[in-house]
């Protein structure tokens, strides 16, 4: 019997070849989409599963109340607080501090110079808690002293050819000397939030920065392992106990409130927390969405199927009555409709591999991933395919098999029977109103992200950063290098301004609380911005009060401060120019008058905002040197520049950042998401569109009779025309009723991701509706204009 | 074999209730041959799907193989069907997207009857009603006349105490129509019982007693003495 089920499957497959293939082709897409996605969600969920017993290992967050800023949740804390956590708390079994250095570390190993990124300062347990193996070395002793490092192994063999030759060997760090390489670890892996090649005793940087040993600065990532029965929120609590307990008795911000990260949610579920190490940070919601849609697409692919079934099923009424008289009772036919669906979805499964296989490279591009599909090392995934492939047969098939299945012989075979309405009835209108609200309600949101992104990037953020250049400066002896830099490049042409500053965007990427030098003690939380006279010029960044650093008042760089308009607002000054704020800690110890106020400007993208900040000049912290040029000279002036730097500092490396090129990045992951849309929503349109095909085939197809009647009584082209569209375009209107609402909550949903964003204009309804509409029209055109320019003799005739 | 007791059925619609058998009883015995005759509409068809349980009657009892059927489900119904009652239609009926042997093959299969049992038997059939030369065509390349006798093939095929057939030379012309009739006069004579629907009185001189019908009810019965 299977047999016979399987050969009238196949051949009635093939006669009706454009309607299996507009079944193949949509179902091929919709789970290619949705495989891809799988991939997708799996290297998500994967992140940080190599850290033994994660499930008891959590990350420590604070929410800070900071003054000017509002509540903010922070992942960086005191240097003492993960050894006071193990000594005081008995739940917390270990702690671990993390430093990661931000951006770029000059070795030098011999006389070569390397910049070295993903460099760790930390505590000897890393390896126990984290998993690392050493490949050399002992894991006891490796960070035990002060100017110990550990490489991994490709670092190791970077700097020393080999695992084995690094051991013992000397290098310079950040221009110290004295640094051993006491061991070398495996390779760390990339689906991790923490990405480490080179670790470094915490012992080291105290060296240099004594003041990480007290309890005023937030400076580190710390993690906690649990004893198996402790609750994480209580002890939490007891953190946020121990915390208050050791503060500085004259900090008088409120003291933070403490909570714990389950690690496993470190990688998807941070957006809301503002400093922190997060590699490849993923965002939980995004993944929601993109599951979400990938659902739909393959759902709008069954849709089609279902309806063309039922469309279809007149045609095979009478297959289904013969069947009966000889003996077949309904399940019989109920196997064999769904074996039919079965067979489809098989195929499409495997177009769909070969389509994945094609599109990953891009897909991977797009979202910055490294998805691949291995049927031998993840079962997951082959469960995951008989289960789409199960899952879409019966969600396809099921319906139509009881459909079809229902029909009575006797009717059948009578002749009399005109059955299956032309659109299968309710459900049938009701599928090609879903499948075409899904369409206008994606349209709408890509609308919405085009404009929003379009807005972005052209918005006025308040400074000029086309044909600017920042030339990254080696640590701790910036000033020494720009010192000699700078005289060179004022020699270059095609160069229109220099300026130092501690980063292209002209702040420093801290917070610090300052205090106001009055009775009140007002205090505010701010950016601090380290740049030289000539930095706000050369950006355009304009001064809306005061006056800009000048080298006519040398006491400028140790008495005065420039703060932006959002820390005027909130101190509520009507006159800063001349309110003076206490010692701000740098390298002196005298009050700073603030003697201007400069506009706004989005130092960071438009997705946060711009919050509070104070300028200084501080030299020590200058980062970068800022170049403006002309804009004839953009093709050769990275290169100009480059030349100079290997003359002055041959064994140092070179690296530069483009103003525009960072601000471009900023929204690059909003771009990505948007082209992922738009390739879902085009997707989508596809098979919606192929459905209403079919489906207007058939049902001209059917009405051939009713049609011909009509032209023979006198009925025109253009009314025969209208006869077929009125059916479709009006269950297109009701679509865009539906679609139109929830276009605007998804929309809504998306530009809440900015802090500053387009409002949602007349337009982005009409264009989606619209677009959907002149889809739909010439997809059915075709059925119609055929229908309608038929000879009735030859409709007629045939009945 | 089979009696009918003031057999009734009425087809409802919104507005129309039209009675298409008022009142019918007859017997027909194992081994008849009985045409039913009648102009258009008169209920012969609905007679016949009746007798051959493919509908169940609005009233009165039907007794089949002296089982009483009137109110049998459609399970029950599709198996004593597929035991006992091959179909022969005006229009053939067959399935277009198999082949001859398949089709003739198909109530075997619901019969759960083993493949080579199957082939055997299928084989004899095709044989014996002269077309196992088409047997791997599809009922489109065929002529009227041979998908007819493909269409009398499979109703015999599980070899059914009973054969209903509805016009079946309505689609043919004069000298295929005489080929149908002589293979359903032979199976008769093999001992099939055969009710037939005819407007042909021609067809009609093969049967043994007639039953004539007019709105519903019996006018008239014939009973013949002997086949010419």
């Amino acid at each position: 019997m299977f047999r016979n089920y399987l050969k009238i499957a196949i051949r009635s497959l093939v006669k009706q070849f454009s309607y299996t293939a507009i079944n193949v082709l949509g179902l091929t897409v919709g789970i290619a989409s949705f495989l891809l996605i799988m991939l997708y969600i799996q290297y998500h969920l994967g992140f940080d599963r190599q850290i033994p017993q994660g499930e008891q290992f959590y990350r420590v967050v604070q929410i800070q109340q900071a003054e000017g800023v509002g509540e903010q949740h922070v992942a960086v804390h005191m240097g003492p607080l993960a050894e006071a956590m193990v000594r005081e708390i008995p739940e917390v079994t270990d702690a671990l501090r993390i430093m990661l250095g931000w951006g770029s570390h000059t070795v030098r190993v011999g006389e070569t110079f390397y910049l070295q990124q993903n460099v760790a300062w930390t505590d000897r347990p890393v390896f126990r808690l984290l998993g690392i193996r050493l490949l050399t070395g002992d894991t006891t002793t490796a960070l035990s002293e002060p100017r110990s490092v550990v490489l991994s192994k490709t670092t190791a063999e970077k700097y020393f050819g080999s695992a084995d030759n690094a051991l013992g060997q000397l290098l310079d760090f950040n221009g110290e000397d004295g640094y051993v390489v006491t061991a070398v670890m495996e390779d760390q892996p990339k689906n991790s939030h923490l990405w480490m090649d080179v670790l470094v005793s915490f012992e080291s940087v105290l060296l240099t920065y004594p003041w990480l040993k007290n309890w005023d600065s937030n400076s580190m990532p710390v993690y906690v392992r649990l004893s198996h029965d402790a609750d994480y929120h209580s002890v939490a609590e007891k953190i946020t106990t121990l915390v208050e307990k050791y503060r500085n008795p004259d900090n008088h911000s409120p003291s933070p409130k403490m909570y714990l990260q389950p690690l496993h949610e470190v990688h998807l579920k941070s957006g809301h927390i503002k400093f922190q190490v997060n590699f490849l940070q993923g965002d939980f919601r995004m993944i929601i969405m993109f599951v979400v849609v990938a659902m739909l697409v393959l759902l709008i692919a069954c849709i089609n199927f279902i309806n063309l079934a039922i469309a279809r099923s007149v045609k095979r009424a009478k297959e289904v009555g013969v069947r009966k008289v000889m003996g077949a009772n309904r399940m019989n036919l109920v196997y064999q409709f769904l074996g039919e669906s079965v067979i489809i979805s098989l195929l499409s499964i495997l177009f769909a591999l070969v389509l994945v296989e094609i599109s990953l490279p891009e897909f991977n591009r797009l979202l910055d991933t490294g998805l691949r599909m291995d049927f031998v090392t993840n079962p997951l995934f082959n469960i995951g395919l008989v289960a789409i492939w199960l899952s879409v047969s019966l969600l396809s098939g099921t319906y139509p098999a009881f459909f079809m299945s229902r029909y009575q012989a006797v009717e059948v075979l009578k002749g009399s029977r005109r059955q299956g309405s032309r659109l299968g009835g309710w459900l049938g209108k009701g599928l090609v109103v879903f499948q075409f609200s899904v369409a206008i309600v994606l349209i709408f949101v890509v609308i919405v992200s085009v404009a929003q992104i379009r807005y972005v990037l052209n918005k006025d953020l308040g400074y000029q950063y086309d044909h600017v250049l920042g030339i990254y400066l080696p640590e701790r002896r910036s000033a020494q290098f720009a010192a000699a830099l700078i005289p060179q490049l004022k020699q270059m042409t095609g160069i229109q301004g220099l300026a130092k500053s501690s980063y292209i965007n002209g702040v420093a990427g801290n917070q610090s609380t300052i205090e106001v030098a009055d009775s009140a003690k007002s205090r505010i939380m701010v950016r601090f911005g380290y740049v030289d006279e000539d930095f706000f010029p050369l950006m355009g960044i304009q001064l809306v009060a005061g006056r800009n650093f000048s080298r006519d008042y040398p006491n400028d760089y140790k008495e005065s401060v420039i703060l932006n308009e959002a820390a005027v607002k909130y101190l509520g000054w009507e006159n800063p120019i001349g309110m003076r704020f206490e010692p701000m800690g740098f390298d002196t110890l005298n009050r700073r008058t603030v003697i201007g106020v400069i506009n706004d400007y989005h130092y960071y993208s438009v997705h946060s905002k711009i919050e509070p900040a104070a300028y200084v000049i501080y030299p020590e912290g200058f980062g970068m040197v800022c170049v403006k040029y002309e804009s004839g000279a953009s093709a050769h002036i990275e290169a100009d520049i480059e030349k100079e730097w290997k003359a002055l500092f041959p064994s140092t490396p070179f690296r530069t950042v483009f103003a525009k090129t960072r601000i471009e990045n900023q929204y690059a992951n909003d771009k990505n998401t948007l082209q992922l849309f738009i390739m879902f929503t085009v997707l989508s349109l596809l098979i919606s569109s192929m459905g209403l095909y079919g489906l207007t085939a058939l049902n001209v197809e059917q009405r051939t009779r009713e049609i011909g009647i009509r032209k023979v009584l006198g009925g025109s082209v253009n009314q025969i025309m209208q006869l077929v569209f009125k059916e479709f375009v009006g269950l297109i209107a009701l679509a865009g009723l539906i679609a139109i609402p929830l276009g605007y909550y998804f929309s809504g949903q998306i530009l809440d991701k900015f802090a500053y964003n387009i409002s949602i204009g007349w337009y982005v309804p009409v264009m989606a509706l619209l677009s959907a509409l002149i889809i739909a029209v010439l997809t059915i055109l075709y059925h119609a204009g055929k229908a309608a320019h038929a000879n009735p003799i030859n409709s007629l005739k045939y009945e | 074999m089979i009696r009918s007791e003031k057999l009734t059925k009425i087809f409802r619609t919104d507005e129309v209730e039209t009675t298409a058998l008022n009142q019918v009883s007859f017997e027909i015995r194992k081994g008849e041959f009985v045409a039913i005759m009648g102009p258009s509409g008169c209920g012969k068809s609905t007679l016949l799907n009746i007798l051959g349980l493919l509908d169940n009657p609005s009233g009165g009892s039907y007794y089949f193989l002296d089982q009483e059927v009137s109110k049998s489900t459609e399970r029950q119904r599709a198996n004593l069907r597929k035991q006992n009652i091959g179909f022969v239609f005006q229009n053939f009926n067959l399935i277009d997207e198999l082949t001859v042997f398949e089709n003739v093959e198909l109530p075997l299969i619901y019969l759960g009857m083993p493949t080579r049992d199957r082939k055997k038997r299928v084989d004899e059939v095709l044989e014996q009603m002269q077309i196992a030369h088409r047997s791997k065509h599809f009922p489109l390349q065929l002529s009227g006349g041979q998908q007819q006798r493909v269409a009398v093939a499979r109703a015999v095929i599980a070899k059914p105490a009973l054969i209903l057939a509805d016009e079946p030379t309505g689609n043919l012309d004069s000298a295929h129509g005489e080929e149908v009739m002589n293979l359903l006069n032979n199976l008769n004579i093999a001992g099939t019982t055969i009710i037939m629907v005819t407007h042909s009185q021609r067809d009609a001189e093969y049967s043994q007693r007639v039953i004539r019908l007019f709105d519903g009810q019996i006018i008239n019965e014939n009973i013949k003495k002997s086949i010419i």
